[in-house]
């Protein structure tokens, strides 16, 4: 079995296929039940139908064997009992490679995590402050790597894609997204831990910083629009649900700011250290609950 | 704005998720992606898209349920359903 985070696969495949993906598997905590899944792999590109060259895009579909995604390196496949997958990749190398396996893994996780109710795959950014996770969430472009990138010395958990997961005491977890090509952050850890989310932030640039109250439903239509993968296979209500339960469960503001050194000081009480101080590991949800 | 007839039964579109939050309503539009957000007279008469409700009837519910009078009633209901058409959200 390897482990990716969240989603425990048992694979299947070319024998290099199957090496690689060992020698990238970073698994959470082992005692953990994770999504168990069977994956068919081939990382090898022969006869696949991607699309080399063609810009980032994934396009998903729904029909009577599954889930199906495809883009321009790596095309994937969910069965209906959710247990069986398959990905397979263009013929790439090195960390094209990797990040297209990732890419992969991402789709499988955010459908198995929707299809769950276990959780939900965000395009956004996470720092740890004051021992709990901030998710940063906001619009392509709004500022989320740059907003992450200022809050050193704070721990960035990633600044492009979290996973966020219900936790048996009605909260949520955050952990970096899967699995292994995240850029390197000061203080990012590797060991697939995760931390309580204490705060969503909705971004948006200003002159001005300050924060505002958002209402709940807006809140859940935010969440909801940075889940990808979910529209368009049979995932959108799971989608919303889970984004209803996240911001319903945790603090939520808009957050306007400014992409400067100032821009954390309005998130930090006064007699604070920055939000540094170490945050505490947490333990994820089971995930088959 | 599109024209409805008090006879019309509108109908929501197959596949669009939607949400209960506090109140109001969040769609996701399965087809285009797209999600709205809809207050609480916008989240009855989401309610009432079935097919079966002619327009007449949204109206009557939107007098019933809000303190509105008749004229803003049928506006309010004729641009609802004027700004669903527009984004793909009804059948027809």
């Amino acid at each position: 079995m390897i482990g990716f985070g969240p989603l425990t696969l048992d694979a299947t495949g070319d024998a290099a296929s199957c090496r690689r993906l060992e020698e990238l598997a970073l698994p959470w905590d082992e005692h953990r039940a994770g999504l168990a899944l069977r994956l068919d792999v081939d990382l090898g590109g022969r006869g696949l139908p991607v699309r080399p060259g063609q810009r980032l895009r994934v396009d998903v579909s729904r029909d009577d064997d599954g889930r199906h995604a495809l883009s321009h390196d790596f095309a994937c496949s969910l069965d209906q009992g959710g247990e069986r997958a398959t990905l397979s990749l263009a013929e790439l190398d090195g960390q094209r490679r990797d990040d297209a396996i990732q890419n992969g893994l991402r789709v499988l996780c955010a459908w198995r995590l929707a299809e769950t109710d276990t959780g939900l795959l965000l395009h956004a950014a996470a720092v740890t402050r004051a021992g709990v996770a901030e998710l940063l969430l906001g619009a392509s472009g709004v500022g989320k790597s740059t907003l992450a990138r200022l809050a050193a010395p704070r721990p960035v958990l990633a600044d492009d894609v979290v996973l966020v997961l219900r936790r048996d005491d009605g909260g949520w977890s955050t952990a970096a997204s899967p699995f292994f090509a995240e850029p390197s952050f000061p203080g990012r850890s590797r060991d697939g831990s995760a931390l309580r989310c204490g705060r969503l932030l909705l971004l948006e640039q200003a002159a001005r910083p300050c924060l505002s109250d958002v209402p709940v439903p807006l809140r859940a239509a935010a969440v909801a629009a940075h889940a990808p993968f979910l529209t368009g296979v049979g995932l959108e209500e799971a989608g919303l649900r889970l984004a209803k339960d996240l911001v319903t469960s945790i603090p939520s503001c808009r957050f306007a700011f400014a992409p400067d050194a100032s821009a954390w000081s309005l998130l930090d009480p006064a007699g604070t250290k920055n939000g540094s101080e170490e945050g505490s590991s947490d333990t994820l949800p089971t995930a088959a609950d | 704005m599109t024209a409805f007839d008090d006879t019309h039964r509108p109908k929501a579109l197959d596949g669009l998720a939607h949400q209960e939050v506090e109140g109001q309503a969040v769609i996701v539009n399965a087809h285009g992606g797209e999600i709205l957000v809809l207050n609480e007279a916008g989240a009855l008469l989401w309610t009432l898209l079935d097919g079966e409700h002619d327009v007449a009837s949204l109206r009557s519910r939107l007098l019933e349920e809000f303190d509105v009078d008749e004229a803003q009633a049928s506006a309010d209901v004729a641009e609802f359903l004027g700004s669903l058409k527009e984004r793909g959200a009804l059948e027809g």
